[in-house]
């Protein structure tokens, strides 16, 4: 499934999926998120039961706040619109991958 | 240009086989190599009973003897760009690969609370996280080059930004505002709020920057993006971390922390990029 790139404004409907919503807070100029980006895109050539949203703090400062964003990257999991896991920092495959099932 | 990052046996194994394939390579040191706490050491082959600082010396000499530039500087941040930019307390210095032989990581400093807040307002890099504390209260826990380093880029983001030395004294410039009181807790639950001095006084703050002594092979690897492992860094089989041309070797890596181990990586290292120096050019 392709990655969607969310802004402010449409950071809500995109959460409203039948699959599990993978969402990436990262920004340009941020280290690790360049580390954690091959391993997002892997996943959305791998898997279509996954949806992967990613939102660049630097343009989508509402969502950011609102959700409390502190660290980047920050990856959250919402099943059903809600948010069900958080994970701050660069992390495995293995490690999402683990998020994306619970 | 290769630039290692350590001095300890890793470091300097690496070092001396890159040096002698007529590679350009530099070493940063802050000479702070967990060696020299060895007293004695009886297991190292060749060195019958030597204690940890002469072994590290007699390393640091066949460096000088090799005329490897040695960099007496604290490496601060690596920034990973074309090339990569090592910054130091000193100077900015590019490099096309480096090695982290960087020891192992330190422990987070045993305050109550402050684990539990990591990502909600506690982190250990300022450059990646000082944008979410645009116009607010932040505190730098630590007192030596590198707290004040991230304090000094803290400064133009926050509002406000204190040093907490956490019962060290400190002599800086009069314009930071710090306070040395020992730390009792981190207040907050579900973020930071602020922190309770063992003194009962409270300094309101929303983030807090651990930057205690020099950033250890963990936060390196944090603030540029290379994948650790419970505090070591993670490489494939040739010693390569997640970051094309940023090696790890020795107590940085996974595995038994001991001197034939360290310098068998370095080894290792010193081969892999000495094999793709050749195939480059």
């Amino acid at each position: 499934m392709e990655i969607i790139h969310a802004k402010d404004e449409t950071f809500s409907n995109e959460l409203q999926a039948d699959v599990p919503v993978l969402v990436d807070f990262y920004a340009d100029w941020c280290g690790p998120c360049r580390m954690l980006a091959p391993t997002l895109e892997e996943i959305s050539s791998e898997r279509n039961n996954v949806k992967i949203v990613k939102v660049n703090v630097d343009e989508a400062e509402k969502v950011a706040q609102q959700f409390g964003i502190m660290s980047i990257p920050t990856l959250m999991v919402f099943k059903n619109g809600k948010e069900v896991s958080k994970k701050v920092g660069l992390c495995s495959k293995e490690e999402i991958m683990d998020m994306i099932s619970l | 240009m290769i630039a290692i990052i350590g001095s300890g046996p890793a470091g300097v194994s690496c070092a001396l086989y890159i040096a002698r394939a007529n590679i350009p390579v530099i070493v940063f040191t802050n000479h702070k190599s967990s060696l020299l706490k060895s007293k004695a050491i009886e297991n190292y082959y060749g060195t019958g009973k030597i204690s940890g600082e002469e072994l590290y010396y007699q390393g640091i000499e066949d460096l000088k003897k090799l005329n490897v530039p040695i960099y007496e500087e604290e490496v601060l941040n690596i920034v990973w760009q074309e090339d990569f930019l090592i910054e130091t307390n000193k100077k900015s210095y590019s490099a096309e690969s480096i090695v982290l032989a960087t020891g192992s990581s330190k422990k987070a400093p045993n305050i109550p609370n402050l684990s539990n807040l990591e990502g909600k307002g506690v982190s250990y890099c300022a450059t990646c996280d000082g944008f979410f504390f645009k116009n607010k209260k932040v505190a730098v826990i630590g007192s030596e080059d590198f707290a004040l380093h991230e304090l000094e880029y803290l400064k133009n983001i926050v509002s406000e930004v204190t040093l907490l030395t956490n019962g060290k004294r400190i002599t800086c410039d009069s314009s930071i505002l710090k306070k040395e009181t020992p730390i009792q807790k981190i207040l907050g639950e579900n973020k930071v709020e602020g922190v309770l001095f063992e003194d009962n006084t409270t300094l309101e703050v929303d983030g807090i920057f651990i930057a205690n002594n020099y950033p250890d092979s963990n936060i390196l690897a944090k603030k540029v993006g290379i994948l650790t492992m419970d505090g070591e860094i993670n490489v494939n089989h040739s010693m390569e971390t997640n970051i094309p041309k940023i090696f790890a070797c020795g107590d940085a890596v996974k595995g038994t922390k001991q001197i034939a181990k360290a310098v068998h990586e370095g080894m290792q290292v010193a081969l892999q990029i000495i094999n793709d120096y050749k195939k480059s050019r």
